[in-house]
């Protein structure tokens, strides 16, 4: 095996140029199609960070009602899952805090359907969101102010998306009327004031246009109680194994609160990527296709090559050399190039990626947000990006060996002697 | 004059390797065919859907409306944005040439309510004329249209908006498993005992604690259809609308006509858990043809913090698809929708206008808006472009993604072409040695080079386009899977003579280009060299 290597090693290096073809063109093929995967994974990563991080912000835990999961798998409708709450959750969030795995344990609302009332003018299906101010960094760490400031505290004051200080005509200051009907049905009008304006980070206000207020604020327009929220979620330290914390606070749980359960971030939460898995879908497919291409370009590259070395091969023939050392010895050279051509890719990509990262390519155009995921291009690299690109052109190595070798190495020693003689 | 001669004397004696490459570029022209149908087909039939099926060619909106139709991410504010459209209108728009439709329209948002008050869903309604729908927006997919059962019926035909992959009902409906039970502990004990209290004749009386059992008693009551008589009279003492309603439903069945198990098993299971609400999830209503329902939607002028909403009786009476993943249309006749909204007889949101030809949209909308102008209207035409800001950008960027991968295979085509002639001038330099000898000059040689590759380029053409045309022929035929953005997730492509053709005149030039690096070393060689070498 040893000396397999060793000689598919010094032929790659003999036959510089043949394997520099073959070098560039994989190489070239693992960039795009690392770049198209990259620009899948930064769109959903983007969504899924930015917008959908608004309204279902990541975390490792989350505590619910303990009923929550099985009724909305049953079916059930949003009036009863919104009565499914986590009551006293104050006491309830010093009680995981104190574990010493948990970074953080903040309170999620859901979005409140409802109107805002301003100058005359009804707008309808505006989000309102409630924050526990002190306790808001996943609120806080996602948004820039543009006008006036972060909410202050005030039960009723609001903090718009900068989108509708245009949409909606409104300014710091105004005084505005929450209009519509809270979770339960009740019909809602209550004052407000605009303490400010933000955008998320990673903007597209064309999903996404949500309003914050305090959980003051909120439990008046969701019909709550006070210190009744629908979720808390936890951030572990990062050293911890969210599936021991998980059993932990399980058993605490039960003895602190039965009412509620405790289970991983995806049980609960669905983030809805409809759009965009769709489209890695479609991407994934078109990979398939140009494997599919290059594979027979390279079974076409590495058999012609052969063919110009058989006075080589005879050589090995004549040196003694059987014919599944040099099978084992060809795809050894194969392997090295094409594994050698796609971690060159990948890495020509990540820089790539990195650079348009960097230069941080921002666009108002609501198409191109739309695209992107976000307000701005992101090139994201996930593992299973990195796996998908070398197990395929590991496919056209394997595939490469097992139906170019065979032929190519059926050449006559003699023949190749007489060859070399000549 | 002797060249082609020689071109063809050359392929013939390197034939294996001429055809190896011969595959290879067809493969890529097969690839280049194949991609560029799919994104025309993509573009062109995206485009045509929302044509077909949402915004018509040409819309005259209210000037206000025009804003948000052309920025459908804006928020308008409540209440309908009205033009006025009477009868000198339309008869101009019906007589411009080239007008195929020209259909009034009103067009709201709101909610299905079922008549227990719980939301089945937001929709756009759009009020048209139904011999006006299908000649303006032809691509909608109307399905399981039924009968009206009463003429007199009060309650609006309604085409509702096909169903999302959100409002299917996950969960069986004529079966009670675990997932249903909504007590746990104490309270799961409790139930078991008045379940068993309630229907000792479907319960073991020795079964103990065994939950299971449990489970598939009750399942076993839901197939008795005669159920609801065995509900005891205290559980009625006190008046509950749900379970009156579930014991006239089961009722009705159960003294009805045989019919369905699965059915019975359905209204059995609504019947206990309005019998022990507390205990089972109640069974979502599911969307049916036939129910009565209501549609609500806000006052069309009234714009109050608080106002009362108007509330129309309706029933489905079929699906409509329009766009899918976006699509949230659903269609009622527009008198009634203009008699419930109490709008005058000229007053519309919109004019949607289908013309015959697409090239001459320009044209007719520049017409249009003349003659509005000229009336002193200040409404405003639309086009597609405009009103379709928010579909363009997918179309947009699955064409950018498939152009790219075009790149990708003619950049292929060049990395292999520079390989392929690159070992044949190694492999020919005896040759090259030998007709320079004769008297060939490097140059000659050269385009000797340069014609076999016009020849391998144009036979593997022939080959690929005929690959890439028995391809896009069965995905136009039978559909590309996976494709969520059109009707059954299939999209069907088109062929075009266009596609081959630009397939030829990107690999040719890139093949040639690419064979000219390694020709140019044929130029540099020395005759006196390779005579030497070749001795």
């Amino acid at each position: 095996m040893m000396l397999s290597l060793k000689l598919a090693f010094r032929n790659i290096f003999a036959n510089r140029q043949r394997s520099l073809v073959i070098y560039i063109a994989i190489t070239l093929i693992s960039t795009v199609l690392f770049l198209f995967l990259s620009f899948s994974d930064g769109e959903i990563e983007n969504f899924t960070n930015g917008i959908e991080g608004l309204r279902n912000p990541p975390a490792d835990l989350v505590v619910s009602h303990w009923d929550y999961l099985r009724a909305r798998e049953a079916g059930e409708k949003a009036e009863s899952l919104n009565k499914m709450t986590v009551t006293r959750f104050r006491a309830l969030s010093e009680k995981i805090a104190g574990v010493k795995e948990v970074e953080a344990v903040y309170p999620v609302t859901i979005p409140v359907n409802a109107g805002l009332y301003v100058h005359g003018k009804k707008y309808k299906d505006i989000q309102y969101l409630g924050v526990e101010l002190g306790n808001d960094r996943h609120v806080r760490d996602r948004i820039l102010i543009t006008e006036g400031h972060y909410l202050s505290g005030q039960p009723d004051g609001l903090l718009l998306h900068a989108s509708m200080k245009d949409d909606l005509g409104v300014s710091v200051g105004d005084a505005v009327i929450v209009t519509g009907s809270t979770l339960f049905g009740q019909a809602l009008a209550e004052n407000f004031r605009v303490e400010g304006f933000y955008r998320s980070k990673i903007d597209l206000p064309t999903v996404f246009k949500a309003i914050y207020t305090p959980l003051a604020g909120y439990d008046l327009i969701s019909g709550y109680y006070e210190n009744e929220v629908p979720f808390l979620h936890l951030d572990l330290v990062k050293s911890a194994s969210s599936e021991s914390v998980l059993a932990k606070l399980q058993t605490l749980l039960k003895t602190i609160d039965p009412e509620v359960a405790i289970r991983r971030f995806g049980d609960i939460h669905q983030q809805s990527i409809a759009v965009y898995g769709a489209i890695r879908q479609i991407i994934i497919s078109i990979t398939l296709l140009i494997v599919f291409v290059v594979m027979f370009g390279v079974m076409n590259v590495v058999s012609t090559n052969l063919v110009d070395r058989g006075r080589e091969i005879g050589t090995y023939y004549c040196l003694g050399a059987s014919r599944g050392f040099l099978k084992r010895m060809y795809a050894t050279e194969i392997l090295l190039v094409n594994l050698f051509a796609s971690c060159t890719g990948i890495v020509i990509g990540l820089l790539a990626a990195s650079i348009l990262n960097g230069v941080g390519f921002e666009t108002h155009d609501v198409g191109l947000q739309m695209v992107f995921g976000g307000d701005r291009l992101r090139l994201a690299t996930s593992v299973s990006s990195i796996v998908w690109l070398t197990g395929a052109l590991l496919l056209v190595t394997a595939t490469t060996a097992l139906f170019s070798l065979g032929g190519a190495l059926k050449v006559s020693p003699v023949a190749a002697l007489q060859e070399t003689q000549n | 004059m002797y060249l082609h001669k020689l071109v063809l004397r050359s392929l013939r004696r390197h034939r294996e390797r001429g055809r190896r490459l011969s595959i290879l570029i067809a493969l890529c022209i097969a690839a280049i065919v194949f991609l560029l149908a799919m994104m025309d087909s993509f573009f062109d039939r995206y485009v045509r859907l929302f044509i077909d099926t949402t915004t018509a060619h040409l819309a005259i909106v209210h000037p206000d409306a025009a804003e948000l139709k052309r920025k459908p991410w804006k928020r308008g504010a409540e209440g309908l944005l009205l033009i006025e459209a009477d009868e000198d209108l339309l008869s101009f728009l019906r007589g411009i040439e080239g007008v195929v439709a020209a259909a009034p329209i009103i067009r709201t948002s709101g909610e299905f309510l079922v008549l227990n008050g719980d939301q089945q869903g937001s929709t756009t309604m759009v009020g048209i004329d139904p011999d006006d729908r299908q000649r303006v927006f032809p691509g909608l997919r109307i399905s399981h249209v039924s009968e009206r059962r009463d003429p007199d019926e009060r309650d609006v035909p309604v085409l509702r908006r096909s169903v999302q992959f959100w409002e299917a009902i996950k969960v069986a409906t004529d079966s009670i498993t675990e997932g249903d039970l909504r007590v746990r502990d104490q309270e799961l004990v409790r139930f078991e005992e008045q379940a068993r209290d309630a229907f000792p004749r479907y319960f073991s009386r020795d079964a103990g604690g065994d939950r299971s059992a449990f489970l598939r008693s009750l399942d076993a009551a839901l197939a008795d259809p005669l159920l609801y008589r065995g509900v005891p009279d205290r559980y009625r003492q006190k008046y509950d609308w749900r379970l009156e309603e579930a014991i006239a439903a089961a009722q009705a069945l159960g003294d009805g006509e045989k019919t369905e198990i699965s059915r019975i098993r359905y209204v059995n299971k609504q019947l206990l858990s309005a019998l022990f609400l507390d205990a089972i999830s109640p069974v979502s209503e599911s969307i049916q043809l036939g129910t009565p329902m209501t549609f609500q939607t806000s006052s069309p002028r009234e714009v109050k913090a608080l106002s009362m909403p108007v509330v129309i009786p309706i029933e489905f009476a079929g699906f409509a698809e329009s766009m899918p993943l976006y699509g949230f249309e659903s269609f009622m006749a527009i008198q009634p929708l203009k008699n419930y909204l109490q709008l005058g007889e000229h007053e519309f949101t919109e004019v949607a206008i289908r013309l015959a030809d697409i090239g001459r949209i320009d044209s007719i909308k520049a017409r249009i808006q003349e003659y509005l102008n000229g009336r002193g209207l200040n409404d405003q035409v639309l086009d597609y472009r405009e009103m379709g800001a928010g579909y363009l950008p997918t179309a947009l960027g699955i064409r950018i993604g498939l152009m790219v991968l075009v790149g990708l295979f003619i950049a292929a085509v060049v990395i292999f072409v520079t390989n392929m002639i690159l070992l044949a001038v190694i492999k020919r330099r005896r040759e090259i040695g030998t007709v320079v000898a004769l008297g060939m000059s490097p140059r000659e040689y050269a385009l000797l080079f340069l014609g076999e590759i016009f020849v391998i380029v144009t036979i593997a053409w022939i080959g690929g386009a005929l690959l890439g045309s028995i391809v896009v022929a069965v995905f136009a035929k039978f559909g590309m899977p996976g494709m969520v953005f059109f009707h059954d997730h299939l999209l069907y492509f088109d062929w075009s003579a266009r596609h081959v053709l630009l397939a030829y005149l990107f690999v040719l030039p890139g093949a040639l280009a690419a064979a000219l690096i390694p020709v140019s070393r044929v130029l540099k060689l020395k005759p006196v060299e390779v005579l030497r070498e070749t001795q």
